[in-house]
């Protein structure tokens, strides 16, 4: 079995159009990456434009002074500091919600800000609305309810009010109740721009599962292709070991493949941003989640995730390869699965059908899902929209897995 | 060790490939002549477990091969007519690969590369990938793959396809060391590749074995039926038009004709003894091309 594999694996990764596929995934990942963070800007104090190492530098400078715990009386600081900058003449320009800041005051004081303004200011917008900030000169400091309380009625009242066109069943609202409380707080904020970075960068691995089932399109259908199945069927293990084989093969050359890629990935952006800020929890990046995890769960949490949607577009890749009698038919169908989602807007009126928009692969890889209420009841049983994905995904595969060898087995020659 | 096909038919849609055909294999040398289309890919396909017969049953010492499994693969050599290969694979690491599915273990599989590739003459090439291989290696390369596990029923279609006339002789005997112990079944349009290797000749015509036996006992269905004629041009187009001809030469102004008839076909004409290629040719005259 051993041999077999290895000579399997050997198939895949000496066919030129797989050397050439693997490449240009690589260096689309190193491409894209690469580009993200050495592009990246800010405005400085003094309203220079930033970036590079420079942009790295000034970051770590803002996080330091605004690190440590988002206490409610820091928070509350931090809306009369805001309000008393709108208030002082010559740093505000306008009324209202067409008000800004002036250049000047805002490169020296709002963007470096930015991150901790918006967070509480969205803890008082009303649920389902996102003020960007504009509603913290409204607040009046005597009435509001301390960050945390706000923080967590708004919460309540989301899981209330439901989402869309989704209400939230009681198992639900508990479920996210219970995940809400396990959240430490207050929230404690610090230089985190590799995790935020890794994040916002998620999105490119949906390139590598293009390029892993472009590869393992011809696995089967090569065979065919090929007229290699006439005698590969003849012989002993030709439908039994030979089949198990080719799937250990594939899984294995998109595991090596994936893990290649998430190697570049974090070696850019833990690479140049730093690995500071992994115990720091999610919340800091996201404020609004729910989720009780550090940053570097979440990450993990998000690998894991992305292996296992691999897993099954392998699967899934690897089912029709053995079904459709060339490379082409199979390509064609998976381009379709995975491209015409992405032109699918989410509905209004439709909860359900969001659920099952957002488990689909090109929304499922974008990132890690930590800053939405999304999660799937199954009676008293609720997953959340991470572990959704990686139950489903892995489900997915283990049940489509067995029909790419039945229909290798089943296989007639032409 | 038998091999038996009872009523064995294959149909795609309207067409039949091969029709309720029924035969028995023997320790031997079966050769399957017939024309394209004839049926006996399909039939040797059937054979092998990867075409599954519309009706009818092959079983393999009284078992049917398809409940046999890996039992009767096992037991299986088989070069297909296009024969598919790995170009970016030497020819060693390709035999080494077919032994893995044929489940040798890996120290008689490096044995057995090495024999094999010595007997059909690749030893020198045997590092070289298969993309840079002529058609006449690549097919020698498929005889050697079919080889590897000493089958029990060695199925070769086609076999000489693409190798020159000293290949083919090295091969039709290649198949005679080979044949006492197994069941060789092989086809080709060449009948000189199975007129002196072949035990058992089956003729093949529209999925259907229209004549079957030993060399000598098929020549005799046509014996007192061919002759030779050697006349002008004028009255060659005339016996043209009337009789079945097996064979046309021209020799400066007159022709040289190889009738297949009854009675005799000209005062001229002389009876010869006839060869399995005049059975061949008689036997396929519509589809045959006279030159």
């Amino acid at each position: 079995m051993g041999s077999l594999i290895k000579f399997e694996f050997r198939k895949i990764y000496k066919k030129r159009m797989n050397i050439v596929v693997c490449c240009i995934t690589i260096f689309l990942i190193m491409a894209f990456g690469i580009a993200n963070v050495t592009q990246t800007y800010i405005y400085n104090e003094k309203g220079d434009k930033i970036s590079g190492r420079a942009y790295v530098k000034y970051k770590k400078q803002i996080a330091k002074k605004l690190e440590g715990q988002l206490t409610n009386e820091k928070a509350k600081d931090v809306i009369a500091e805001y309000q008393n900058m709108v208030a002082t003449p010559g740093y505000y320009e306008g009324e209202g919600e067409d008000g800004h800041f002036t250049d000047e005051i805002y490169c020296s004081y709002f963007l470096p800000h930015r991150q901790i303004l918006l967070d509480i200011a969205h803890v008082y917008d009303d649920p389902g609305m996102q003020t960007w900030g504009s509603n913290l000169n409204k607040l009046s400091l005597n009435d509001i309810k301390p960050l945390y309380e706000a923080k967590k009625n708004r919460f309540q009242m989301i899981l209330e009010a439901g989402s869309g066109d989704w209400n939230y069943t009681a198992e639900e609202k508990q479920y996210w109740t219970k995940q809400y409380d396990k959240i430490a707080e207050p929230v404690t904020y610090g230089y985190a721009e590799g995790w935020s970075t890794w994040f916002a960068m998620a999105g490119f691995f949906f390139y590598v599962l293009v390029g892993i089932f472009i590869i393992m399109s011809t696995v089967y259908a090569g065979e065919y292709e090929q007229k290699a199945d006439h005698i590969i069927l003849t012989t002993k293990y030709g439908k039994s070991k030979v089949i198990a084989a080719k799937n250990v093969a594939a899984f294995l050359y998109g595991f090596l493949l994936s893990t290649a890629c998430i190697l570049i990935m974090a070696l850019i952006c833990f690479g140049w941003y730093g690995v500071e800020g992994a115990s720091l929890p999610v919340q800091s990046i996201y404020f609004q989640s729910a989720y009780p995890l550090t940053n570097v769960q979440a990450v993990l949490l998000y690998v894991v995730m992305y292996y296992v949607i691999s897993f099954m577009m392998i699967a899934m890749t690897l089912w029709l390869s053995a079904r459709m009698k060339n490379g082409l038919s199979v390509l064609a169908v998976m381009l379709l699965l995975v491209f015409v989602p992405i032109f699918m807007n989410e509905s209004e009126t439709n909860g359900l059908y969001n659920h099952i928009l957002a488990l689909l692969p090109y929304n499922a890889i974008q990132d890690g899902g930590y800053n939405t209420i999304l999660s799937y009841p199954f009676g008293s049983c609720v997953l959340n929209y991470m572990n959704m994905r990686i139950v489903v995904y892995l489900i997915l595969t283990v049940v489509v897995i067995p029909f790419a060898g039945r229909a290798f087995r089943r296989h007639e020659v032409q | 060790m038998k091999l038996t096909l009872r009523q064995t038919t294959k149909c795609y849609g309207d067409k039949i490939a091969v029709d309720h055909l029924d035969a028995t294999f023997e320790n031997g040398v079966y050769g399957l002549l017939g024309a394209n289309g004839a049926g006996k890919t399909t039939l040797m396909r059937m054979i092998c477990g990867i075409l599954s017969p519309t009706s009818g049953e092959i079983q393999y010492d009284e078992q049917d091969i398809t409940g046999m499994g890996e039992e009767y693969r096992e037991l299986l050599g088989y070069l297909p007519q296009d024969f598919g290969y790995y170009p970016e694979f030497e020819a060693k690491e390709f035999m080494l690969y077919i032994a893995a599915l044929k489940g040798i273990p890996p120290m008689m599989a490096r044995r057995k590369t090495k024999e094999l590739l010595e007997l059909v003459g690749l030893s020198q090439v045997a590092r070289k990938k298969i993309k840079t291989f002529s058609g006449g290696m690549k097919q020698r390369l498929g005889i050697a793959q079919a080889m590897l596990n000493d089958p029990k029923i060695l199925v070769l279609d086609e076999p000489t396809a693409g190798l020159d006339p000293k290949e083919r002789v090295r091969f039709r005997n290649l198949i005679s060391d080979v044949a006492s112990e197994r069941i060789v079944i092989l086809s080709t349009h060449i009948v000189s590749d199975v007129e002196y290797i072949a035990d058992q000749i089956m003729l093949m015509r529209g999925g259907c074995m229209i004549a079957g036996g030993t060399v000598e006992e098929l020549v005799e269905t046509i014996a007192g039926k061919v002759w030779e004629v050697i006349t002008d041009r004028r009255n060659a187009d005339v016996l043209c038009g009337k009789y079945d001809i097996i064979n046309l030469r021209h020799e400066q102004d007159m022709v040289e004709l190889r009738i297949a008839c009854d009675g005799k076909p000209d005062e001229d004409a002389q009876l010869v003894t006839p060869t399995l290629e005049d059975l061949y040719l008689y036997e396929f005259r519509e589809t045959t091309e006279v030159k």
